[in-house]
């Protein structure tokens, strides 16, 4: 009895202080280790590189078991992360910089989205055009519960007459009624619009705040502890996403097997989409990120109010490891 | 103030001191991190920070709570009392009621969106689904237990239905029904605050339901507990209105409320 | 002579449950205007039915009963007191003379006279809660005459007090009779009570009348532990066994 008393109590504390379950791998080669990757949202194309990966064994090839784990509107993915319930996750580039304002050791290692995708979702009907349009209006629009972009669009146009509402990724509210205004992806919610035959137009938040708008990030501590892994997974992630955008039709159908609420024809036309958003613009490799963008992105935060200046410098956010990083100047 | 009385409120409030201090020993200790779990300190700390914000969030749950309480609980009432006069309706409507009971309030805040406007209204209809059932099986069987013996007496004197009703079976069925409202209070604010999770207004007017999603979203850790504990106030204080409006109404002539006084003795 | 037509008669009256229980099995009962008729019997004898079919809460399988007359119903005051407990004692007993329809100043006036005949208008204003049992009782019995019954019917009314409470209750019986001249009936399991207050004492078993008793003692000269009351209740007794034991037979 307190033989099990006692394990009981070390499995809270190590719950608590964030110990991970993950096996100890001595050395890098014997072993296969399983590594859970945590998804900010239900697998959709955004994920394409990684279902790839999977798909064609490159992970394994890695020595890696890689679960991937869906996420959905409330996971609180930087958390998990963090706490070491995940050991790698997809989340914003807000999201890691917010955490580590809080006290989580996460570092990013791989840039899915160069450009931001979001934006907001309006019916063709709707006279508003711009995003100071939008702002200055008195629509309802479903949006995540307080994001960085809404208090930095607030701070920008003001937005005192907006009507804030959540954003539950269900289409159902927003086809109902024409003068509905909801945040999306522009890869997702304006493609099944255009499959229905819903003329949409999209508002991008681009403009205004563009930081790498998914990354895959995992905790400091971890990653100093086994380079090798993250490093592995960062070469087959990169590979799998350039097999991914060279013929998504390939993988499409095992992530609409996993997805009923997305059509593969969605998939498709998405995985298209944002090609263009994910590639990086100067020739650099699949994932890679620049200090100078993490840096303007902890200004808007602190700008905002999100995180305090200066508490935990942005400097040492990006994991680097050989050409994880760019010194190229815009 | 009596001996007891004192001693009804020191001894909670005891209990909670400790509790808050092993918490906040716990969590110095074990050294986790800020953001899984806050300790007492930062949580109060995060409460007086934004205390105005949180203030009228709170009162804007507690709104949304109260009217939906107070519209199904005089629903309740009407219906029940109904049901329980006609035979024939308690056999067929009260077994669809249950009904109502089982329907998850969760799954159906996103349908019910599509039809009542967001904020204060969904927060509402929220709330007052959740509560109407205790409720209403209050009063059904308040108003069908009447003690068998003072049936009788009415029988006897040849009374009709609705005057036995009215003198009789509603005011027999007080306690029980006052049981059902205090367990829907409790109810109508977790109602109202699942509304709120659906479609509840952010930014300035924000209820309590958006700032715990907004304060998970932005890993505030101690808002979100902040937010919770304040939700847990405005169920206590719905509960506790509830409770003394019922104790005033039987104090005088119901075994509850006679016992506590000659336990109290 | 023509005698008054009697205000409480059973002719040949029977009360068959479902399976076949006759709880009334025959009976032909006819109650002297004003008198006062106790029945007792072993449990099960049918006593508490006959009563309840002259209340007009049951109504017999066969035969006929008359009981009160049109303008005037039958009062019952029952083994419990049956009052509403959120109503003072006031409204209690005013309660027959409400649902009759007779407006407040007049009832609360009646129901306030047949408080202090009964020595309890200090309880007036008072919650039963408040109450020892054996004044609520006396509340109920109250409740029974506040319409100035021609026929009152008492359901073993004194079984649920103590011994001491009993007396007193039944003396308030006594008076109360002797004020209103109500035809009673009085069901109880208790000999001695139905020798002190009756005329005449019925016995009772497996639904049918099996002995007819006249108390022969003055009710004036009836003291309970004089020898002549003792007798009168041996002598009940004795019927009381014979009616259980010939059935037994």
């Amino acid at each position: 009895m307190w033989r099990s008393a006692r394990a009981a109590v070390a499995t809270i504390l190590c719950l608590l202080t964030g110990c991970d379950g993950s096996k100890e791998s001595g050395s890098a080669t014997t072993a296969r280790t399983t590594v859970r990757v945590q998804l900010n949202w239900v697998p959709e194309p955004e994920f394409g590189g990684i279902f790839a990966a999977q798909q064609d064994g490159l992970y394994a090839a890695a020595g890696i078991d890689v679960d991937i784990r869906k996420g959905g509107a409330q996971v609180p993915v930087a958390q998990l992360v963090a706490s070491g319930q995940a050991d790698f996750g997809v989340m914003t580039a807000e999201d890691v910089l917010t955490l580590r304002d809080r006290g989580g050791d996460l570092v990013a290692v791989f840039a899915i989205f160069q450009d931001n995708p979001t934006g907001f979702l309006v019916h063709e009907s709707n006279p508003i055009t711009t995003l100071e349009q939008l702002w200055t209006s008195s629509s309802t629009i479903g949006v995540d519960a307080n994001p960085p972009y809404v208090r930095l669009l607030n701070l920008k146009y003001g937005g005192k007459d907006l009507k804030l509402v959540p954003y539950t990724g269900a289409l159902a509210g927003f086809l109902a009624s024409k003068d509905a205004v909801q945040q999306c992806f522009i890869t997702a919610e304006p493609v099944e619009c255009t499959l229905r035959g819903v003329p949409t137009r999209v508002l991008s938040v681009g403009s205004v705040f563009n930081p790498y708008a998914a990354v895959l990030a995992t905790s400091a501590a971890s990653a100093a502890k086994r380079p090798d892994q993250v490093e592995a997974f960062v070469q087959a992630t990169s590979e799998g996403w350039r097999r991914y955008l060279a013929d998504p039709a390939k993988y499409n159908p095992a992530i609409a097997a996993l997805n009923p609420s997305m059509s593969l024809e969605a998939m498709n036309i998405a995985a298209e989409m944002e090609r263009p958003l994910i590639v990086p613009a100067d020739g650099s490799p699949i994932g890679s990120m620049r200090q100078e963008r993490w840096q303007q992105l902890e200004r808007e935060l602190t700008e905002v109010g999100t995180i305090e200046a200066g508490r935990t410098p942005a400097t040492g956010v990006l994991w680097s490891r050989s050409a994880r990083e760019t010194a190229t100047t815009p | 103030m009596n001996a007891s009385a004192v001693r009804a409120v020191v001894w909670p409030l005891v209990g909670i001191v400790i509790v808050l201090g092993v918490w906040q020993i716990g969590v110095a200790l074990s050294g986790v991190a800020p953001y899984l779990l806050p300790a007492p300190t930062a949580i109060a700390h995060a409460m007086w920070q934004n205390r105005e914000m949180l203030a009228s969030a709170m009162g804007r749950t507690a709104l949304g709570a109260a009217i939906g309480f107070t519209c199904a609980a005089a629903a309740g009432i009407l219906l029940g009392s109904v049901i329980a006069l006609i035979p024939f309706l308690r056999r067929s409507l009260y077994p669809l009621a249950t009904v109502l009971q089982m329907v998850p309030v969760v799954a159906v805040a996103p349908l019910l969106q599509l039809w009542v406007d967001n904020g204060l209204p969904m927060a509402i209809l929220s709330a007052a689904i959740v509560a109407l059932f205790p409720v209403l099986a209050a009063t059904i069987d308040g108003q069908a237990s009447v003690d068998p013996g003072l049936r009788e007496l009415f029988k006897l004197h040849a009374a009709s239905p609705l005057r036995r009703w009215w003198k009789l079976d509603f005011p027999w069925s007080v306690p029980t029904t006052v049981t059902g409202l205090r367990i829907a209070a409790g109810l109508a604010v977790i109602g109202a605050v699942v509304g709120e999770f659906v479609s509840g207004y952010g930014g300035a007017r924000a209820p309590l339901g958006i700032v715990i999603q907004a304060a998970m979203r932005d890993a505030r850790t101690d808002l979100v507990f902040a937010a919770v504990a304040l939700t847990t106030v405005v169920g206590f204080a719905l509960f506790g209105a509830v409770s003394l409006i019922g104790w005033l109404l039987v104090r005088r002539w119901h075994a509850s409320a006679v016992n506590e006084s000659e336990d109290r003795r | 002579m023509t005698r008054d037509p009697p205000t409480l008669q059973f002719d040949r009256v029977a009360r068959e449950f479902s399976g076949g229980l006759r709880a009334v099995d025959g009976v032909t009962l006819s109650l002297a205007p004003g008198s006062l008729t106790a029945v007792i019997g072993p449990s099960g004898c049918g006593k508490t039915t006959l009563l309840r079919l002259a209340a007009g809460l049951d109504s017999p399988t066969e035969g006929r009963v008359e009981s009160g007359s049109a303008r005037s119903s039958p009062s019952v005051c029952f083994q419990d007191p049956r009052l509403l407990p959120w109503r003072r004692v006031i409204d209690n007993v005013a309660l027959p003379l409400e649902l009759a329809g007779v407006p407040r100043a007049q009832r609360h006036e009646s129901a306030l006279g047949v408080l202090q005949a009964a020595g309890l208008a200090r309880a007036a204003r008072m919650l039963p809660a408040q109450l020892s049992g054996g004044m609520r009782m006396r509340v109920a019995l109250a409740r029974a005459l506040v319409t100035q019954p021609q026929v009152l019917l008492l359901d073993e009314p004194c079984s649920a007090v103590d011994e001491f409470t009993r007396m007193q209750l039944d003396a308030e019986i006594l008076r109360t009779w002797r004020a209103c001249g109500a035809t009673t009936l009085l069901v109880t399991h208790s000999v001695s009570e139905a020798v002190w207050l009756a005329d005449r004492v019925v016995v009772m078993s497996r639904g049918r009348v099996h002995a007819d008793h006249a108390v022969r003692l003055e009710r004036a000269s009836r003291e309970r532990g004089d020898a002549a009351f003792i007798g009168e209740v041996e002598e009940c007794m004795r019927l009381l066994a014979a009616a259980s034991g010939k059935e037994a037979a």
